[in-house]
């Protein structure tokens, strides 16, 4: 038997095989000191985090949860605090749910690689082929843009549930990969701010 | 309004996001509060649900999304997060205690510092006990990715602990 591959090892530690194949690793552990010492760095990592993990739960004090905490919506003012809380959870999302409002109404711009300061805002647009772009803009252009897609988004019934049910998710992964290696060139820069002045003006 | 089903599938979540909050935003007032939002946010738009997936999945595409975009709300405010501290009984071997202290350290700062995706699929499976294939549906990736994921990211917590020559810590403890 070939040796034992590092994923297939994590398998085993995480129950993920079945009972034929972990006695074929037993018993090529028996004979192999490579796979033995790796078996056993393994174990140590697991049981471990296993510790860790336990330890750290038990530490957590978490309060107590009562349905009754839930705030029911009366007639009233169910349109008003509804609105309130969509504002409040989207608009930090605004990156995310900018993708797709943007995809219908910017230009794309080319990506380049390097390395981006973390404490700035960005704006991330997607293409029709799902190539994404992010984009650095200043706080104010960013104010106007999330006014501009905050109402689109309000005012879609069917965006709000799309944003709820999460399927913005993939666009936050991929977000989140880009914002490490994605720069703007200047004449994305300038692009942008045409794109951002029609907007003001419109 | 809502039927003693819905209630307890509430409570029966709120504990497994209320852990995923701290450990991702490592404060506990911001946890309370965003817990508290999520359960909030997922009430007032169950109609929204559809039933033929799991409420729980539903439940934590809501919670994911409201966290990042917590986090993100914070870091905009600069708010300064304090790190957890823990806090290990004075039983037993001290010098034991002390090195157990010192690898919980180490594994803290570890998964800290894992790439976004890695740290979610970790915290997934550790702290709301889900398997992959629960992570996969919520994340909408395929089971094969979470687990390729979730290997790198153990793969980078051996790796460390190697580096340090802190592997051996079987024998020693
Ligand atoms: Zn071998």
């Amino acid at each position: 038997m070939k040796c034992i591959k590092d994923k297939e090892l994590m398998d085993y530690f995480n129950d993920e095989l079945n009972k034929t194949r972990k006695k074929e690793i037993a018993a090529h552990l028996d004979g192999c000191k490579k796979c033995r010492e790796k078996f056993r760095e393994w174990q140590a990592i697991f049981s471990l985090t296993k510790d860790y993990v336990e330890k750290d739960k038990e530490d957590m004090q978490i309060p107590d949860f009562n349905m009754s905490k839930l705030k029911t919506i009366s007639d009233e003012t169910a349109e008003d605090s509804s609105f309130s809380l969509m504002r409040y959870w989207i608009k930090p999302a605004i990156a995310v749910a900018a993708v797709v409002i943007l995809s219908l109404t910017f230009l794309f711009f080319p990506a380049k690689k390097d390395n981006l300061p973390s404490n700035d805002n960005f704006l991330v647009l997607q293409d029709d082929f799902m190539e994404t772009t992010v984009t650095q803009v200043d706080s104010i252009n960013i104010a106007y843009l999330e006014e501009a897609l905050l109402q689109e988004i309000y005012s879609d019934d069917e965006l709000r549930k799309q944003v709820l049910s999460g399927e913005f998710r993939d666009y936050y992964d991929i977000i989140m990969d880009d914002m490490r290696y994605n720069e703007l060139e200047d004449s994305d820069l300038e692009l942008l701010e045409k794109e951002l002045n029609k907007l003001k003006t419109s | 309004m809502k039927s003693p089903e819905i209630n307890s599938l509430f409570e029966k979540n709120y504990k497994k996001i209320f852990r995923l909050a701290l450990k991702m935003l490592k404060n506990y007032e911001d946890a309370e509060d965003a817990t508290q939002n999520i359960m909030q946010l997922a009430y007032e738009n169950l109609d929204s649900f559809r039933w033929e997936a799991k409420f729980s999945t539903w439940l934590y595409r809501i919670a994911l999304n409201h966290i990042y975009s917590y986090s993100n709300k914070r870091k905009k405010q600069q708010k300064n997060v304090s790190k957890l501290n823990y806090s290990f009984p004075d039983s037993g071997n001290p010098e034991k205690r002390i090195y157990t202290e010192e690898l919980f350290k180490k594994l803290d700062e570890i998964i800290e510092d894992l790439p976004p995706k890695q740290k979610e699929i970790f915290l997934l499976r550790y702290y709301s006990n889900l398997t992959f294939k629960k992570i996969a549906k919520i994340l909408q990736k395929k089971v094969g990715t979470v687990k390729s994921s979730y290997f790198f990211a153990m793969k980078k917590i051996k790796e460390s602990f190697k580096k340090k020559d802190l592997l051996d810590f079987e024998e020693q403890l």
